[in-house]
Formats: C-alpha cells, structure tokens, sequence
C-alpha cells in the first residue's frame, strides 16, 4: 500500500476562486443538469467547467458577474459535451438554448429562495420519507441500489420518491405565496 | 388538464431514469418531445432544483440520524410496486467508457493545475457553509504534522462537519466520535468530518465501530464503506483505488463512480479487497492485520498496529514492547545501571534490590537467601523460594542486538556460544547465573491499554556449550513462584513456559540460579522470545 506524497496547499488565488465559486455553485449546477439531466455527465462537466475557470481565471474581471462568465463557459462545454455523445444525453441544442435562456435563469437564480424553503418543508416530513430521502442523497444510493436493498422493484422506489419530491414542491409554492405556515400535509 | 398531468407525471419518471442513467435512447427522446411545452419545462426545471438541493441538505439528514428503516417504509414501497403501471426499465447497463478526463482522474487534475484538488475538496465541504455540527473529538496524536491551514490541530479540539479538508503530512491521530466509534489516521492522508461517517479523499485509517453506531461509513472518491458492527481499515490512493482490511465484523462495499451503477460485496472477518478505479473491478487480496494503527498513546509514545503481544526483550533494550528499540545495552544487577557499553563489573550481590531508571522494568537484583529472602519489587514482595547461591551476578540483554566486537563475547571464546547467540538474534534476554528482573506490569498495562494482558510466555534455554552444568529458571508473579524448572542441562531442548496473569497481578520477575552443582560460572540461560500475550480490552 503506498500513501501520496503529493501535498497541495491552496495557493491565495485559488481561495479567491473558492469564495467566488462557493456562492454560485448550486446555480451552476442546476444550470448544467436542466440541459444534462444525468447526474454522472453533470458532475463530470461541473469539474471540467471548475477545470476551465480556474485554468483561466486570470481573465476574469474583478466586480463582474461571476456567475454569468461561469454559465457562458458551461454553456459551450454542454455543447461540446453533445457534439461529443451525438446529442443524445443533452435535452436542448444551441438553439433552443438561446430560446429558453431567460426562463431558465429565472430557475436558476430562485435556488437561493428555494434552499431555505426546502429546509422547513423537510423538517415537515415524516421521518420514513426523510430516512428515503437520506439512503438516496446523503448515502448518495441509486434507485437501483435503493431496490436492491428492500428487494422490490426499482420503480417503486423512483416513484416512491418522485411523490415525496411533489410533496416538496408543492410546499415551496405555497410558502412562496402564503408564507411559512403551510406544509406537507 | 388530466393529459397535463399525465405529461407531468411522466416527466418526474423520465427525469428519475435519466439522474441514475437508466434512461433509454426512446425514452430520451419522449422526454424532448414533452419538454417542447413551456409549462412543461417550468415544471422539470423546478423537479431538477428539488434534485439538486437535496443533495445539498445534509444537516436534515443530520438530523434524523435515529430513524431506522422501518415496516412503514418498506410497506410504503411495496404499495407501488403493488399498483405502479409498468413502464419499461432497462437492464443494468455495462459501465460506460471511461473519458479521458473522469470525475475521479485527480492526477490529471492535479497536472492541469496544481490548486484544482484543494478547489474541489473545499468545495465539497463548503456547500453549506452555515452548517457545523461538533461530531468528533481529536483525542490523542503523536508526531502529527498537519498542513499549513490546519495548523490549530491540538488534542482536545472538537471536530466539526462542513469545516473543510484536514490534512495530516505525517505522524498518526486518533480521533473519537460522540457515537462512540474511534478512527485512528495515518499520515500522509487528507479527510474530512461526517456526521456519520468520514471522507477519505486519500490515505489511510483504522476505524472501530461499537455495535450502537452500525452504519459508520467511510467514503472515498470511488468507494463507500458501511460498517456492520466492525474493525476494519481503509487505504486511498490518489488516483481513486482503495483497499477495505476487515479485522472484526463485516463491511459492505460500493464500489464505483458516483450516479453510475455500482459494484457492491459484503466483506467479512479475515478479509480484504481492493477496488482499482482505472479497471473498476474489486479484487479479493490478502488481509493485513497488522499494518494499520489500531491505537496509539502519547504519553508512552506507543503506536499500536494490532499486535498481540508485548516483547520483554525488546523492553529490555529500551524499547516498549512493540520491538520499538533500535540499541543494545546492558543491565547490571548489582546497580541497576543501564549501559550502552560493556562494561567488566564487580559481580558481588549486596543482598539489595535496584531500581532501574527504564520504563516497564521495575528493577533488578541478584537472588541470594544467605541474608534473608531477597526482596524481588519495589513494593517489597520476597522471593521466599529463593535458593541459597553465590551471590554474584552480571549483565543481562537482549540478544538480537548480538555484537562481534564486544569483548565478552570474544573473552569467552566459545564457538557455540556465539552461534546461539546468532542463532538467537530475536527475542531472548540473556541471563547469566544468579540474577533477576523484574518488569511493573502495571506500566505496561497503562501503556499498552488496548489489550488485557492475559498470559506470559517464553521458551527457556541453557546454552549448549556447557552439558557439565546445571541451572534453575524461575518465573514468580508478586514474588511467588508460578514457575520454576531446576537443574536445566545445556543438552535440554528448549522449554516452553506459560503463566496465566491476572488483573491483580503486578510484577512479573524472572530469575535464573546457579542449579544443585553448586558450580558458579558459564551459566548462561535465555528466556527466548519472553511475551506478554494480550486478549481484547
């Protein structure tokens, strides 16, 4: 067994990165996943898109809209990623991409607003829901796996989910319109 | 407005296939079609943000830590698979083609620039930056030398979830959850905190889990470990290859890329497996009981990698038991001096006990009854057994560190001698009629407190040089016998001794006398490979 003997320390521009990057993250992200909705192909653009930014981020102008340059780099590198896999994993072209650009950053940048909602309405659920929801994305366990585990079908647990997932939803749309009394009920 | 739904409905289906990569070429295209709706895409955009934010909501999760996987869940799932519509499920894939630059590629990352790794770990740990939970205690470290950003390690510093990356370069640390499971970290290796669980980003650690924290995970770039109620140690590489040694319990394996279909094995006691990232197949291999630190304890400067025993030869060289020692040296009965050189002493006894500035050896004395019974401990318990001898002595050490230049060795002139000297270069302590040594059995417990000392054992030998003579071997407990074996030959094999210890027990003596010849001189016994043997704590 060998250990690694390549130690790296963050430099002071790499932290300036960070608390650029940080903020802007979860945006970043959604905003790959609307056009790849595969988990796997995101995170693998989300890391060359991060690649990218920091390889030039001698360029970026201090002051200016970090988010923006990062969504106009991960736009051309989802292009690029479906010229690569012949369009078949990324839902929209560079046309429809302009298209829906607007409605799209509205989603984007509701994230904020979203997370904290999200939070009170978790709480809400009962804790079986919760305890899903904890194999599925804090033990970050496939559908499959999920199955496996409770040996029923794989369907039934995607399904089980997405029907925990509208219950949320319809919770942040409520306490988006009527505040923080309402809930899953 | 029931198509509508339907459409919807749908949509959350496809989306789910689509995150874990089950999703079909057909259906890809069914989920474009139906995306072609305004009202449509504002409600897959708002699926997706669910999506992501529940992957970045783990201090809920945090949260609910005790809820068990109950009847309830499992009938709630099983009520789909009751009434579900079918909808065609694809087969497992076969794992898709590596790219050239993979999410787990870190050296290739690390090439394209050196900060990317630390930019990546930081931003794993960072995505809730309000959220910390105190899970941990750093307990104990010895020889740590942290990196620069977590230069404030000290023990006693509680561990917190979402606080970045720690970084050991070098020495060793352990580490206790509030749950009660311990994580012993060797450098080179850089971690971070879970709530249940650690990330291993690279390196190694030894993690014991008691049975009222099952579920303690550790996770890697391309792994995850959860505990059965275990001991088992995990090794990283950078380049996302891992190793599970499972010592006690059992273990299960994810293997793989995060979001792709995932290898899994139950690893069990006495197993071991390694998973290479680059060929993503896990290998059974050899199981490494002791290479892991399974303890370590600053006071005494002890690293404990699982060993079961605690070598006296190797205290009588200096070191703790755990063959630590890199010297010779020699002690002389009739003082108590400890000395790297050999020296041609005075041999008389004076009928009095030494103490011996050493840790683990309580003292040393050279057994005669002609004034009494010879006081065999510093808390003054006696050899009453003892036999009546010529009260001369001399020096006693460990034979491994056999040395040609010595002058004793070359005044003695014998062939045979030196051979079983060579022979004997592990393990034994030389003792010349008439002397005794006693080790504090208390000591060695307080340092070596991961085991219970359950039993001494050693193999006794006279050298077989001198067929004309004879000699005694004792092993007294408090200054009782609880073995002796007299007139020893030096034409007799070697005798393997046990002596059962109890908790109560504190000193531990060993004694050779002159045997009933009455002939001084040339008595050269070896306890060969003298040990404490250790049960569980």
């Amino acid at each position: 067994m060998n250990g690694n003997n390549n130690h790296i320390y963050p430099t002071e521009e790499s932290k300036r990165f960070v608390a650029l990057l940080l903020p802007i993250q979860n945006k970043l992200y959604a905003y790959i996943n609307y056009h790849v909705p595969s988990k796997n192909d995101s995170d693998d653009i989300l890391q060359e898109v991060i690649a990218t930014l920091l390889n030039k981020f001698n360029e970026y102008r201090e002051g200016t809209d970090f988010l923006r340059w990062a969504i106009t780099v991960a736009k051309y590198k989802i292009l690029s990623f479906g010229r690569d896999n012949n369009r078949r994993r990324i839902l929209f072209n560079e046309t429809d991409m302009d298209q829906i650009q607007i409605e799209v950053m509205s989603h984007v940048n509701s994230l904020d607003e979203e997370k904290e909602r999200l939070k009170k309405c978790l709480k809400k659920l009962p804790d079986k829901q919760k305890t899903l929801l904890k194999l599925r994305y804090d033990n970050e366990m496939t559908y499959r796996q999920i199955a496996k585990q409770f040996n029923v079908s794989m369907q039934s647990v995607y399904k089980t989910i997405a029907r925990i997932h509208e219950t949320l939803l319809k919770c942040i749309n409520k306490s988006s319109r009527f505040g923080e009394s309402y809930g899953p009920q | 407005m029931d198509h509508n739904n339907s459409n919807l409905k749908t949509i959350s289906n496809l989306l789910s296939l689509a995150t874990d990569g089950e999703i079909n070429d057909e259906q890809f295209k069914t989920l474009k079609t139906l995306l072609k709706n305004k009202t449509a895409r504002e409600h897959y955009y708002s699926l997706v943000n669910i999506e992501v934010l529940l992957r970045d909501s783990k201090e809920v999760y945090e949260e609910n830590q005790e809820s068990p996987i109950t009847k309830g869940l499992l009938h709630e799932l099983a009520e789909y698979e009751a009434i579900a519509p079918a909808i065609e499920i694809p087969s497992e894939k076969p794992p898709q083609k590596k790219k050239k630059l993979s999410k787990f590629n870190t050296v290739s990352l690390i090439m394209s620039t050196a900060a990317v790794l630390i930019v990546v770990l930081f931003l794993k740990f960072y995505s809730n930056p309000t959220t910390h939970v105190d899970v941990a205690t750093l307990i104990d470290q010895i020889n740590p030398q942290w990196a620069q950003y977590n230069d404030n390690m000290q023990i006693g510093n509680r561990l917190r979830t979402n606080e970045g990356p720690l970084e050991l370069i070098e020495g060793v640390v352990k580490i206790h959850y509030d749950d009660g499971v311990s994580v012993l970290i060797e450098g080179p290796t850089v971690f971070s905190i879970e709530r249940v669980g650690i990330y291993l980003e690279y390196g190694q650690l030894y993690s014991r889990v008691p049975e009222t924290a099952l579920g303690f995970t550790v996770t890697t770039p391309t792994s995850q470990f959860v505990d059965h109620g275990t001991e088992f140690g995990v090794q990283a590489d950078v380049n996302g290859s891992s190793e599970l040694h499972v010592l006690k319990g059992s273990v299960q394996l994810f293997a793989g890329s995060k979001g792709k279909a995932r290898t899994g094995k139950m690893v069990t006691e006495g197993e071991a497996v390694r998973y290479d990232a680059n060929r993503e197949q896990i290998k059974t291999i050899p199981v490494e009981k002791n290479v892991f630190v399974q303890n370590v304890n600053s006071k005494t400067g002890t690293v404990w990698r699982g060993q079961k025993v605690i070598d006296l030869a190797d205290i009588v060289s200096g070191g703790n038991g755990l063959m630590t020692t890199t010297q010779q040296q020699f002690i002389y009965p009739k003082s108590g001096i400890v000395s790297h050189e050999f020296e041609s002493k005075d041999r008389v006894g004076d009928y009095t006990y030494h103490p011996v500035d050493m840790s683990f050896v309580d003292g040393v004395f050279i057994p005669s009854a002609d004034e009494g019974f010879p006081k065999v401990t510093s808390a003054g318990h006696e050899f009453k057994d003892c036999p009546s001898t010529d009260n001369t002595g001399r020096e006693m050490f460990n034979t491994s560190y056999y040395r040609e230049d010595v002058d004793c060795y070359k005044r003695c002139g014998n062939p045979i001698f030196h051979l079983e000297l060579k022979e004997l270069k592990q393990h034994a302590i030389f003792m010349h009629s008439n002397v005794g040594i006693t080790f504090d059995l208390n000591e060695i417990r307080a340092a070596h407190s991961y085991g219970s000392i359950k039993e001494f054992r050693t193999g006794i030998l006279f050298n077989r040089s001198r067929y004309d003579r004879m000699i005694d071997f004792w092993v007294l407990i408090d200054g009782q016998v609880r073995y002796q074996k007299t007139d020893v030959r030096g034409s007799d094999t070697i005798s393997p001794i046990q002596v059962p210890i109890s908790k109560q027990d504190q000193f531990l003596s060993l004694v050779v006398t002159d045997g009933s010849d009455d002939v001084s001189g040339y008595g050269w016994g070896f306890f060969i490979e003298p040990v404490l043997v250790l049960g569980d704590e």
